[in-house]
């Protein structure tokens, strides 16, 4: 008979959450042996690259444009994210091959590739936004050679890559979001499904 | 130390582009991609630390 306590929504959505992600699962002790490999390390590089980018924005964000043309600091702390995100798709795309060619969306985990996919997209609009927010030259180019192209699409009715203020806030507030929820979301359906095994080991 | 890095690379000037055919890649990013390349396949074969030797019967 269920109770008054258990009908109320907490109580479900918690008992819904943890059936869905138990915490064994979710910070697990151990991982599968054929986890001691190199090719898969490149996750998680990624995932630290993007912590990094996350807080160097931050810090760019609290101080501005003026503050990361002009001062050392604001050089630095700019040098620190244009690197972070370098590494970010570095590491990004050598984990892309390697889950491509382990077949990583076997034993229902396609959604896991899916979210890493449009990830990936969502991380390329993003780092494009931030190269034209760069208030420089190098900004001005690209988005004069960008619009044609995007604008040739009918994105360009709401996507106006010579608008320095909408690129900013897609750059700063929507598309990190997106990338940071949807990086989540991949990164709680690796722990849902674990790690994918080698071909080897499926056939043992 | 900006003038000693500037010394080290100098940047003042077009940039270098491959080209072939109707495909065309600064040196750059060939660069890169050359060295994502490399790293993915190093990763394959390259001993982890600490893994140990799986016995195979």
């Amino acid at each position: 008979m269920s109770t008054t306590i258990d009908r109320q929504w907490t109580t479900r959505l918690r008992r819904r959450l943890v059936e869905q992600l138990p915490p064994d699962k979710a910070l697990p002790d151990t991982q599968p042996s054929y986890v001691s490999s190199w090719i898969y390390v490149f996750g998680i590089v990624t995932l630290s690259a993007l912590v990094m980018v996350i807080l160097t924005g931050f810090v760019l964000a609290i101080r501005g444009p003026q503050w990361w043309h002009q001062s050392a600091i604001g050089h630095y702390v700019n040098s620190l994210h244009l690197w972070s995100v370098e590494i970010f798709f570095f590491a990004m795309v050598i984990h892309l091959w390697g889950k491509f060619f382990m077949a990583a969306w076997r034993g229902h985990r396609s959604l896991t590739w899916v979210t890493g996919a449009v990830t990936f997209a969502t991380s390329i609009a993003t780092a494009f936004t931030g190269y034209v927010s760069q208030t420089n030259f190098d900004s001005q180019w690209i988005s004069t050679q960008a619009k044609d192209g995007i604008n040739a699409t009918g994105a360009g009715a709401f996507f106006n890559v010579l608008n320095t203020g909408q690129m900013l806030m897609w750059h700063i507030v929507l598309l990190p979001l997106a990338a940071v929820v949807l990086t989540a979301v991949h990164v709680v359906m690796v722990r849902r499904k674990g790690v994918v095994p080698p071909f080897e080991e499926v056939t043992k | 130390m900006s003038d000693i890095l500037g010394a080290l690379v100098n940047l003042d000037h077009p940039g270098h582009y491959i080209s072939w055919g109707w495909f065309q890649m600064s040196y750059g990013n060939f660069a890169v991609v050359v060295a994502m390349v490399a790293t993915f396949l190093v990763a394959l074969v390259a001993p982890f630390p600490g893994r140990q030797k799986e016995k195979r019967s």
